[in-house]
């Protein structure tokens, strides 16, 4: 048996197939806005402030919900998180990268009744779901797998801005480290949800806007 | 934005999945243009293109008018190429996914790599078989070259024949060298200008089509291994492969080295 650490590595390893490097976490639409480089650890933290608490309560009440396995409470907590993102792009990108973690779950082959469940949904799972319920089945904590949340989306910045615009690899993990300092206070927040009705729904106003205009665009990197 | 659905275990024989790859520029959404040009009628065909930085290559097909603009759908890589049809092939499997549950059912499903360097070849965990493209215009050396894809892919297309005396390549001397590197193994010259050619393309999807129907295909990975340049007293030589493990340490994965 692996370690919980380990899986939490692994879990969070972008070399894991999960699709990762088709997405920005946001930053390709908001560098066509206009975002410049000295904005990126801004804009982390605007994540960390909006969209990325919602993902993490997802995770973490999906995570609990792994071992009580009811496809009527997953499909509660889908509701919940479509209530609270209301940018289609949005949602549908969430599904996407929900989709991917799916798929590898059912690809390793775990044992797990959360993973099935979420299988037999009739819609894919958003990310953050997803996310809580490989965690939960690789056995990573509910903390760690809230952290690994907050990190992906984190790290999927820092790989973005690399590659469009210019920063330094150093520099970019440097905001990672940064802002991960606040990522203590997402997952406290996270774990202090108790219900679906409980999600934080903060708006991302101009993230939103961003995301949806991504949609139309002919020429960019990433899909998000 | 359409509405996702869950991904389905797979019953019966799926649409036959092909790969194409190769350089920048040799002309693999003509290749596919082609294919599709020649098939629409006798296949249900779907495209998925991988490009760099744009769609540029899905738009590129849609307006050549040879499938429904619906079918043909973009996947975007992050500038990692490479990765999307290789290491990670998640976004490039749920994108066929979706085409083939949209449009099911399809026969054939062409999936183009974005244009990337002579390493990169397709998971064998994305497409059934694949043909690599060159042109003569990239050189008359670059067959000699080798690489995963030039020696093993299914097929080694050197398209754009008809510009080798523009642009000082002996074209009968490519094809040659392309097939002393594949050991035997099929090579194409193809030029839109010589409807043969394009002909000759077409024999060999149906050909394939009719294998993987019945079971006889086998996928083949090209994987990572570098062809071996094995020397000649007189300075030639040829390439080629070894499925077996050698007795001395390899330089890594993809790496040329010398015998002899």
């Amino acid at each position: 048996m692996n370690t919980s650490a380990f899986n939490a590595f692994l879990l969070a390893d972008s070399r894991v197939p999960t699709g990762a490097y088709s997405y920005s976490s946001g930053l390709e639409p908001a560098v066509i806005a206009g975002l410049q480089v000295d904005e990126v650890y801004a804009f982390m933290r605007a994540r960390l402030a909006t969209i990325t608490p919602l993902e993490c309560s997802a995770c973490v009440l999906a995570w609990r919900m792994a071992a009580a396995q009811t496809a009527a409470d997953y499909v509660a907590l889908e509701r919940a998180i479509a209530a609270r993102t209301p940018s289609a792009a949005q949602r549908h990108v969430s599904h996407t990268l929900g989709r991917a973690l799916l798929l590898l779950a059912q690809s390793l082959q775990l044992d797990s009744a959360g993973i099935r469940t979420l299988a037999a949904l009739a819609a894919p799972p958003s990310r953050g779901t997803a996310l809580g319920v490989l965690g939960h089945a690789l056995g990573v904590s509910e903390a760690a797998c809230a952290e690994v949340c907050c990190y992906e989306d984190l790290q999927g910045i820092a790989a973005a801005a690399l590659k469009l615009l210019p920063v330094t690899p150093a520099q970019a993990t440097r905001w990672v480290l940064d802002a991960g300092t606040h990522v203590a206070a997402v997952v406290a927040a996270a774990q202090a949800v108790q219900e679906p009705a409980q999600l934080p729904a903060v708006c991302a106003p101009i993230m939103e806007f961003q995301a949806e205009q991504h949609t139309l665009r002919h020429r960019r990197l990433f899909h998000a | 934005m359409p509405e996702q659905t869950q991904t389905q275990p797979q019953t019966e024989r799926r649409a036959l999945r092909l790969g194409i790859a190769g350089p920048v520029g040799v002309g693999k959404s003509t290749i596919i243009a082609s294919i599709c040009r020649h098939l629409a009628d006798e296949f249900r065909i779907g495209v998925i293109t991988n490009d760099i930085y744009t769609d540029e290559d899905a738009r590129y097909l849609r307006s050549a008018g040879v499938l429904p603009t619906e079918r043909i759908r973009a996947v975007e890589t992050g500038a990692c190429p490479h990765t999307a049809i290789r290491d990670d092939v998640t976004m490039n499997l749920l994108a066929i996914e979706d085409l083939e549950r949209d449009f099911a059912p399809l026969d054939l499903v062409l999936v183009e790599s974005g244009g990337d360097n002579l390493t990169a070849t397709f998971s064998p965990a994305l497409i059934d078989a694949q043909i690599f493209v060159l042109d003569v215009a990239g050189g008359g050396d670059v067959a000699r070259k080798g690489g995963p894809g030039i020696a093993r892919a299914d097929l080694l297309v050197i398209n754009k024949i008809d510009l080798g005396p523009y642009v000082d390549v002996d074209v009968e001397q490519m094809l040659a060298d392309a097939k002393a590197a594949r050991e035997g193994d099929p090579v194409l010259g193809v030029s839109q200008k010589q409807p043969a050619t394009t002909t000759q393309l077409r024999d060999w999807v149906q050909a394939l089509h009719q294998n993987y129907q019945s079971g006889r295909h086998v996928a083949i990975d090209p994987g990572p291994m570098a062809p071996h340049f094995h020397a000649d007293e007189d300075g030639g030589g040829y390439y080629h492969t070894h499925e077996h493990t050698h007795g001395h340490a390899d330089a890594g994965q993809g790496a040329d080295h010398r015998h002899g």
